[in-house]
């Protein structure tokens, strides 16, 4: 399975052309092409900080950089898995034909997705510049909690792929739990406005969790205690081992459903 | 799996079922020469002879020659290109399918799941196909030929069974897979080259060679989706025909583009099956499986009816259609 990442190979070659591929395709017949990606999250974030800047001026002393950060991981999660989602149904006709390897094409939308991610990050730190925040050597600290975050989307990835394949309706049933997981993930508010007993709940979310390690390093310059660390990195670690299980079982099928 | 996983095992299993045969080799009836075409006879001969200073007895009650002579010739089974055993294929077929959670929820509360039925695209095949040997394969619509073809290429799956090839298989089963129709047709021939499994280096290497034979020199940098018919099949055919495959599948003798280009590609395919290539045909037109091979496998309902020398059973087939025709007319 590693094999994909070996350069040289055809493996690896393919995942290339795929991540061109679906990145192309994402920008296509559109003028502005790739700031769409800077454009979405910055007026929403202009028009959130409109609103709730001032009401939440007591928890966040920067409510930009607080949502552009939950809001960029969050897109990541979204984005990361939907395509991944998609990616076996979409590419059938590649499937149908010749033999590929088919984790492949989970892996490459959330390569692409990656990239994606990446380049808002160019966004966020122009904002922090922006804002005047304080540049901290922790943040450097942030890999931790976005590997997590890339392993826990391709063993999300893989499953929901497996899953689109054989039920079609899966896609809007993803949507609302998608929805429900946006607003449970303390996106644009502060946890602490939520009373003590919903809260504990809310912080099982493992994406509330990835955010909120990503702004302590990133905005308080915080270090974070190592076993929520490990804790979040173990649970990631387990999706993606459950994902390529669930995935290497059921993918012998999966080109007689699509 | 990669190819060199499945080799591997395929080795294990072989050497495995040796180690068993050893022990009772007496159990074994030799009944597998219309397996054997007159060059792997030859072949086979030899071998017999060294392995008879050994076991004169056994080995002619052997059941599977081939795997008792690469006991003793170690190269011997890399001259197995296409090995089946026992592969089994079941498509589930339903006239009103559950595809989505909903209706698989309703109708479980209400205890009216979808009646499905299940076909045997592929039952109990097994066969081995030497290198170098041209197959043909006939037999009626939704007799299970491209089914067949489709698990030896890998597409399919089998539910049970073996399946065992060994060198790089170029399916001409359909042209241009994956085909981008936003890309250029530059940017198509990497891309279609990646999902055919070539590398980076290779494609770099081929892409002017691509280019010329597809006479698309003009177009190359517009989107393909401006392309007509005909320039996308010869663009795909030049891609899929760019390397020297150990095993060639062919769909129906491909005759794409125009009649110069249709030239063209015939004897490409001709120069593509070259000695050593292995073919596997499947086409309904008895003549030309007649003239380009020299052994014919023919399926019926997923099952092989009869495997060996072309013209006996592409002759046996004939005979059987005309009788079904003759039934069909009383």
């Amino acid at each position: 399975m590693l094999e994909i990442f070996k350069k040289g190979t055809s493996e690896n070659f393919l995942l290339k052309q795929l991540i061109k591929k679906n990145f192309i395709s994402k920008y296509k017949d559109s003028i502005i092409g790739i700031f769409w990606s800077f454009l979405n999250p910055l007026l929403t974030m202009i028009l959130l900080t409109a609103i709730f800047s001032t009401i939440f001026s007591g928890n966040i002393n920067n409510y930009p950089v607080y949502f552009l950060t939950g809001r960029c991981i969050f897109d990541f999660f979204n984005f990361g898995t939907k395509s991944a989602m998609d990616s076996l149904k979409t590419n059938k006709n590649i499937l149908n034909k010749v033999f590929v390897n088919r984790y492949i094409f989970p892996i490459s939308s959330v390569s692409s997705e990656f990239l994606n991610f990446l380049i808002s990050l160019i966004i966020l730190v122009l904002v922090m510049f922006f804002t005047n925040s304080h540049f901290y050597f922790s943040s450097i600290f942030v890999v931790i909690p976005i590997l997590s975050l890339v392993l826990l989307i391709t063993g999300v990835g893989l499953i929901l792929s497996i899953i689109r394949s054989y039920f079609t309706d899966i896609k809007y049933l993803y949507n609302v739990f998608t929805m429900l997981l946006m607003y449970a993930s303390a996106l644009f508010y502060p946890i602490e406005i939520i009373p003590v007993p919903i809260r504990q709940y809310i912080e099982l979310n493992p994406i509330y969790l990835i955010i909120d390690q990503f702004r302590d390093f990133l905005m308080y310059g915080n270090m974070v205690g190592i076993t929520d660390i490990i804790n979040i990195f173990l649970f990631s670690l387990i999706v993606l081992i459950i994902g390529i299980a669930v995935f290497k079982k059921y993918q012998k099928k999966i080109t007689l459903e699509l | 799996m990669s190819k060199k996983d499945k080799d591997i095992k395929f080795k294990k299993s072989l050497k495995f079922e040796y180690k068993k045969e050893e022990k009772n080799l007496s159990d074994y009836n030799f009944d597998n020469n219309d397996f054997l075409n007159s060059k792997n006879e030859v072949h086979e001969n030899n071998n017999v002879n060294q392995s008879q200073k050994i076991s004169n007895q056994n080995i002619k009650k052997s059941k599977d020659i081939d795997e008792l002579v690469s006991f003793f010739v170690p190269d011997y089974e890399d001259n197995i290109a296409i090995d089946l055993k026992n592969v089994n294929l079941t498509f589930t077929v339903t006239n009103d399918k559950i595809d989505n959670l909903k209706e698989y929820f309703i109708r479980t509360i209400k205890r009216t799941k979808e009646n499905k039925k299940q076909i045997k695209a592929l039952n109990n095949v097994s066969f081995k196909i030497y290198k170098g040997e041209k197959v043909g394969i006939i037999g009626f619509n939704g007799a299970g030929k491209s089914t067949l073809l489709k698990v030896i290429s890998g597409v399919y799956d089998c539910d049970e069974g073996e399946v065992f090839t060994k060198g790089n298989i170029i399916p001409l089963l359909s042209l241009g897979a994956g085909f981008d129709y936003n890309f250029s047709g530059r940017e198509n021939i990497f891309l279609n080259g990646a999902v055919l499994g070539y590398t980076e280096e290779f494609l770099k290497e081929k892409y002017d060679e691509i280019l010329e034979f597809s006479e698309l020199q003009e177009f190359i940098d517009i989107p393909v989706k401006n392309y007509s018919s005909g320039m996308l099949a010869k663009l795909g055919f030049s891609i899929a025909t760019v390397v020297n495959p150990d095993i060639l599948i062919i769909d129906e003798i491909l005759s794409v583009g125009d009649i110069n280009f249709r030239k063209k590609s015939t004897d490409k395919i001709k120069s593509l099956m070259g000695l050593d290539t292995t073919v596997l045909l499947v086409s309904h037109n008895i003549n030309q499986i007649k003239e380009v091979c020299n052994k014919a496998i023919w399926v019926e309902k997923g099952k092989i009816v009869d495997f060996g020398e072309v013209n006996k059973v592409c002759d046996a087939y004939i005979k059987y259609s005309e009788k079904l025709r003759k039934q069909g007319h009383n």
